[in-house]
């Protein structure tokens, strides 16, 4: 494999470890997920992520509360499971490489 | 279960799947997991900041650990995989707590003391992996010192 699919497969797993992290944990990245994959929500506009060493989400525990009716538990299951998957592809799917 | 916890957890299993690797190949891993821990360790620091002077004090430690152990690395003592994975443990630790952080080094000074005395009284040559050495270390510090946030 060559250096440079190697540096850019290292930039993704770096990019996924933050996806994976506000979109499975935090619950404000739900709604930034659902946001960025173009969820008509407009709470989710309130809670995109806003620039705090790249990505900070808004940490607002009353309006995700209100927020959350309008989500429908599919869609959280659907939009936050796609990390996985993609974290799974790029981790255990695609062609190993080693270094040290 | 808080984020600090999910993240102690993350890297929890990410150093034992790196940890065998580097006894099952002969000191050859796979460093995207790394890079992964990175992007979460990042993630984490996102979220706990407590201002700017902390925040450029945990990235100012951190150059601090991957210089040192940089240099280290190209004197041949550690590999380049090691660096990786103390960095973002020095991020993350500082974050969780800082003293688990102090542990972790003391302990991980420790072990390396004592795999080098291993060494010479057994009169072993060749190069010995890293990682268990890493792994002993973080295993420490989690069982001494309490996460904070």
């Amino acid at each position: 494999m060559k250096p440079i699919v190697k540096d850019i497969l290292k930039a993704v797993c770096f990019a996924l470890g933050i996806v994976l992290f506000y979109s499975i944990i935090h619950e404000s990245g739900h709604i930034a997920v659902l946001y960025a994959f173009g969820c008509p929500c407009e709470f989710a506009i309130e809670t995109t992520p806003i620039i705090a060493f790249g990505i900070r989400p808004l940490c607002d525990e009353a309006l995700y509360a209100q927020a959350l009716p309008y989500i429908a538990i599919e869609e959280i299951i659907n939009y936050c499971l796609l990390p996985y998957v993609i974290v799974g592809l790029a981790l255990f799917g695609l062609k190993s490489y080693r270094s040290k | 279960m808080t984020l600090a916890t999910f993240w102690l957890i993350s890297a929890t299993l990410a150093l034992i799947l790196l940890t065998y690797q580097d006894i099952k190949n002969k000191m050859v891993v796979d460093d995207r997991r790394n890079f992964f821990l990175s992007g979460m360790t990042f993630a984490l620091l996102g979220v706990y900041t407590k201002g700017l002077l902390w925040l450029l004090g945990v990235i100012a430690i951190t150059i601090f650990v991957m210089l040192s152990y940089g240099f280290a690395n190209k004197k041949g003592w550690v590999g380049s995989a090691d660096v990786n994975s103390l960095s973002w443990i020095t991020m993350g630790l500082m974050i969780c707590n800082p003293i688990m952080l102090a542990v972790f080094f003391l302990a991980l000074a420790v072990v390396s003391i004592l795999t080098m005395v291993f060494k010479s009284v057994t009169k072993y040559k060749d190069a010995l992996p890293f990682y268990p050495n890493i792994m002993a270390a973080w295993v420490i510090a989690l069982m001494l010192v309490r996460v904070t946030i």
